[in-house]
């Protein structure tokens, strides 16, 4: 039997699983409560991406337009910290292809002097450092510390569990849960509408 | 080298985030996981708090009368059916309920982005269509439009309606909204097209809730009404204070 202590999301894992139920039949305050968990990371994401101006507006059309699509979201599918953040990116796209537009007239281009408008490419890569902050943020400290060492070292799993103490099924289990977990931020970030 | 486990294959691909041929999903999955938690940042780690009024735009939006966000399916408005529609545009691509909040230092550009950014999303006023003879009034009511209140407005502000009335072969837009005094600037009121991204002003906030639409001026390409409060800074373009806004049909 495991113990439930050791999986790598523990008691936060639970709770975002029972919020990705939730949102996905429209529960009573289940908009609130994802407002309440991931608002943060989407409105970082549209601060970072179209600029804190307009992060406001595109943060409630985030919001709205996810809650007004969520028999689109299946939890099956991914996570709903991925698939938020998935819809964020359709909306800060649109958003950014308008700026653009502006921005190609001539006349008004000096109104835009210091908005360097981010690339696709550049949003994606925001989006996923977001999802991947976000889920690295949720994992238990002693969990977080051997996937960093995943990430960041050129350790072997035989030397991070030297150098974390811990045994080496623990280390691989944790890195391979944890690796899951992330994966489905992902998934909820290409699976959204 | 010794054939790697999965284990191995993962931890090598957390690590490389150049594609290989063999990648499963997954494997390409974690590549790019690897190479998001390599490039993180102190705001990704620790993101910005968004303001406290911003769930309370969110909450409008979505239980607000007649925004009816749960019956749309996010393109096509419910609601009354159009009696008299107007023509060249769907319903859906208006009503950008809270998406003009500009800097009055680069108003063009916010418009603009207010535009894309709400074009997707759907909150229609409940638009309500009537063609009838207005006896009191004289004219015909080709549309109208409830306004809803937006996040931006003086506490106190309750719904309005609006109405284009053609009366002698001139159309006019009657407005009943009756906002509290602003004390910073004074109300104005706007025809917008559904990019948000061209409009007319139709003059500042009138007692008798008459305005004449300019014979020039196709109500159809500017079917949201908008009322802003203005500051008195003889600036003639829109303040992106919008504190009602309704979609004609």
């Amino acid at each position: 039997v495991r113990d439930a202590t050791s999986d790598p999301g523990d008691a936060r894992a639970a709770a975002d699983a029972d919020l990705e139920l939730a949102f996905a039949k429209g529960g009573d305050d289940a908009l609130a409560a994802a407002y309440a968990r991931f608002g943060r990371v989407v409105y970082s994401f549209a601060r970072r991406t179209v600029g804190p101006e307009v992060a406001e507006e595109v943060t409630q059309d985030v919001f709205v337009a996810a809650w007004t699509a969520r028999d689109r979201y299946d939890p099956e599918r991914g996570s709903l910290a991925g698939w938020l953040i998935g819809v964020a990116r359709h909306k800060v796209t649109d958003a950014l292809r308008a700026q653009q537009r502006v921005a190609a007239r001539a006349e008004r281009a000096a109104a835009f002097a210091g908005v360097a408008p981010a690339a696709d490419a550049a949003v994606d890569q925001v989006a996923e450092r977001l999802v991947v902050a976000d889920g690295l943020a949720a994992l238990r400290p002693e969990v977080r510390e051997v996937v960093e060492l995943a990430f960041y070292s050129d350790l072997t799993h035989e030397q991070i569990a030297e150098r974390t103490g811990r045994p080496l099924g623990t280390v691989k289990s944790h890195i391979r849960r944890s690796l899951a977990t992330l994966r489905r931020h992902l998934e909820g970030l290409d699976a959204a509408p | 080298m010794p054939p790697r486990d999965s284990d191995e294959r993962e931890l090598d691909a957390a690590r490389d985030p150049l594609p290989r041929p063999d990648d499963t999903p997954d494997l390409s999955r974690v590549r790019r996981i690897g190479a998001a938690a390599r490039s993180l940042d102190a705001e990704d780690r620790d993101p910005a708090d968004p303001p406290p009024e911003l769930w309370a735009g969110i909450a409008d939006r979505v239980s607000s009368p007649g925004s009816d966000v749960d019956a749309t399916g996010g393109e096509e408005a419910a609601g009354a059916a159009p009696v008299v529609p107007l023509e060249g545009r769907r319903a859906s691509a208006a009503a950008p309920a809270a998406a003009l909040r500009p800097g009055r230092g680069r108003r063009a550009a916010w418009w603009a982005i207010g535009a894309a950014a709400a074009a997707v999303v759907l909150v229609v006023a409940g638009a309500v269509v009537a063609t009838r003879e207005d006896g009191d009034a004289g004219g015909s009511t080709v549309a109208s439009a409830e306004l809803e209140p937006l996040p931006d407005a003086l506490p106190g502000t309750g719904p309005g309606r609006a109405a284009v009335v053609v009366r002698d072969g001139a159309e006019e837009l009657t407005l009943d909204a009756t906002p509290p005094e602003a004390p910073d600037g004074f109300y104005e009121v706007w025809l917008i097209d559904t990019a948000v991204d061209g409009m007319v002003s139709l003059g500042p906030l009138r007692a008798d809730g008459r305005y004449a639409i300019p014979d020039r001026v196709d109500v159809r390409a500017f079917p949201v009404v908008d009322v802003s409060i203005e500051p008195p800074d003889g600036e003639p373009t829109h303040s992106g204070r919008s504190v009602l806004r309704g979609v004609l049909s």
